[in-house]
């Protein structure tokens, strides 16, 4: 793409997602730092999806979708069982190919990039914990083999797992550590973009407050933040944007206040709560704006409910 | 040599058809419903082998060398269908297996020609070509239906190496490696036991035809190595092949059909 250049579709898939304000406009080629300024001083940097669409012969799973996820934030991505959003995962390291559309990273079309280093950059965690070595420390080292075993205990401190797993066997390991080792090696790469595909599905609610705080080290760091989830709780606590994937349509579904700034609106029940407080105290805004939500509209498993506690309160907040 | 043979006239021939009607007789007799299906049998492998020993006639007297290896290049064609179809459902398996088996066989008769221990002529590269490609085609088949195997079970734990940046080779490098093991370890074995267990057929028709024990073995000990190095070489072969197949350009492990 040549920087002079604005694509409709970008310009309008961040301001229809994410509110970044002001036209989204020439991306440099190549990544990490070299992200383009907008006019108007935003940086965006991270993934954009252009009229995406995917279908398998005749059966759309789901088409032209236009979003943005971009670089400090995390978006959630919500919806039915069988929609597509672990299709839609998969399209951002290209282990699927969309139908149609294409996917930039930092403003290059992913297909441009070497897959490997593209992987390297977008790292998706799946839902499944599949570990392939026997000891935990070779598993933390299938993406880096030259990790020592003191950044290995740190990357399993990050995932929330005590330095006694180091050379824990993989077979004996629960579902929840398993996870946690999978979201270990899949740091150990250094991923720009983590992509989390149902990361607390078999997490107690200490553990995914630990994810959660990773999720805001790495979007403080500049990362962006790519999960799906039918953890209402949790998309609450961490998402800064939620986008809901249903009827083949990703639409908006709440947008929570920048970080730093005081809450807009807070609905935390008490392991969310808890999650706040083994973070030490800094307090994510969870914000769903509650003219976004318009009961009934949505059936997003969990979601629902959360999601009109969280208007209700922000309703309260309002009010009070 | 030829003197000394001992091998049955065609009278003799004649007589172990009695055997046949033996065996016809007890399947009657009990009812087995197999009859029928055992003289079709018998009398099929007759025709068969007399019309490969006729074709075999023609390539010993009139064809030498290139007819013997056109005979070794068509046995190659039919080992690398009947190996193929054993990984059926991987994409190109046919191919795969052609190639693999091709590989086996080639350098392994190259090496026994061009180091002159065998003869080039048609009445022994013909039979130990045989045998060569059929130990390929064996131990090929093998790696590929554990490939099929692997590629479909662990897609999960192939994807979870891809996603973290390995490229397709390493990602697969597990399971071309027991698919490789799968496949050699039959003949590792047939090796370590050959003599004890079982008389190999080499080594039993050279003793049938009244060659001395101690000069029998001498091209045993050659077939099991020759075999050792074409199985290895076909299997190793015929896997890349397939894993080539089995990741499209972007190190994606394609969908197999179930």
């Amino acid at each position: 793409m040549d920087s002079g250049r604005t694509h409709p579709g970008m310009a309008e898939g961040a301001r229809g997602t994410t509110g970044v304000r002001g036209r989204i406009a020439p991306f440099g080629r190549g990544g990490g730092a070299r992200a383009a300024r907008v006019g108007q001083g935003c940086y965006v940097r991270g993934i954009v999806l252009e009229q995406i669409g995917v279908s398998y012969g005749e059966n759309a799973v789901f088409t032209d979708i236009t979003a943005a996820l971009p670089s400090g934030r995390c978006t959630a991505i919500v919806g039915p069982s069988g929609v597509g959003k672990t299709t839609l995962l998969r399209l951002l390291n290209r282990l699927a190919e969309p139908s149609s559309g294409r996917i930039l990273l930092d403003g290059v079309p992913i297909t441009e990039l070497d897959v490997l280093e593209l992987r390297r950059r977008v790292g998706l965690i799946p839902q499944r914990p599949t570990l392939v070595e026997e000891i935990v420390v070779d598993e933390v080292r299938v993406g880096r083999p030259d990790l020592t075993d003191a950044e290995v205990l740190a990357l399993l401190a990050r995932a929330g797992l005590p330095e006694t797993f180091l050379h824990r066997q993989c077979r004996e390991l629960s579902g929840g550590e398993a996870q946690r080792v999978c979201l270990a090696r899949g740091l150990a790469v250094r991923p720009q973009v983590l992509v989390l595909d149902e990361p607390t599905s078999a997490l107690d609610e200490v553990a995914a407050a630990a994810v959660g705080k990773l999720i805001g080290e790495h979007t403080g760091g500049g990362g962006a933040v790519v999960l799906v989830s039918h953890d209402s709780t949790f998309v609450g606590t961490v998402a800064d944007d939620i986008l809901l994937l249903d009827d083949g349509r990703l639409s908006r579904l709440g947008e929570f206040g920048e970080r730093g700034l005081a809450p807009r609106a807070v609905a935390f029940d008490a392991a969310a709560a808890r999650a706040e407080a083994a973070q030490g105290g800094g307090a994510r805004a969870v914000a769903i704006g509650a003219e976004a939500i318009a009961p009934g509209e949505f059936e997003a498993d969990g979601i629902r409910t959360a999601a009109h506690e969280a208007g209700a309160s922000a309703r309260e907040d309002r009010e009070a | 040599m030829v003197q000394g043979l001992s091998v049955p006239d065609w009278p003799g021939v004649g007589a172990s058809v009695l055997l046949v009607a033996l065996a016809a007789l007890i399947a009657y007799r009990q009812r087995l419903h197999l009859t029928r299906e055992l003289l079709i049998a018998s009398v099929r492998a007759g025709v068969q082998l007399v019309a490969v020993a006729a074709i075999l006639l023609v390539v010993f007297r009139h064809t030498g060398l290139p007819g013997a290896l056109v005979w070794v290049v068509l046995m190659i064609g039919i080992a690398g269908q009947v190996a193929g179809r054993r990984g059926a459902g991987l994409p190109h398996a046919i191919r795969s297996a052609t190639i693999g088996v091709a590989f086996g066989a080639v350098i392994t008769l190259g090496v026994l020609i061009l180091l002159h221990v065998i003869s080039t002529q048609a009445r022994v590269v013909v039979p130990v070509g045989g045998m060569i490609v059929s130990g390929s085609m064996q131990a090929t088949g093998v790696a590929l239906r554990r490939l099929r195997e692997d590629a479909r079970a662990a897609r999960p734990e192939i994807e979870a190496r891809l996603c973290l940046g390995l490229p397709a080779r390493e990602a697969f490098l597990p399971y071309r490696r027991s698919a490789l093991r799968t496949a050699l370890v039959p003949t590792i074995d047939a090796t370590k036991v050959v003599g004890l267990i079982s008389l190999p057929g080499a080594m039993t028709g050279l003793i049938l035809a009244g060659v001395e024990p101690l000069t029998a073995i001498r091209y045993q000990i050659v077939v099991m190595y020759m075999l050792l190095a074409a199985t290895a070489l076909a299997a190793l072969a015929a896997a890349r092949v397939a894993e080539r197949y089995l990741f499209d350009d972007a190190q994606r492990l394609v969908v197999l059909p179930a």
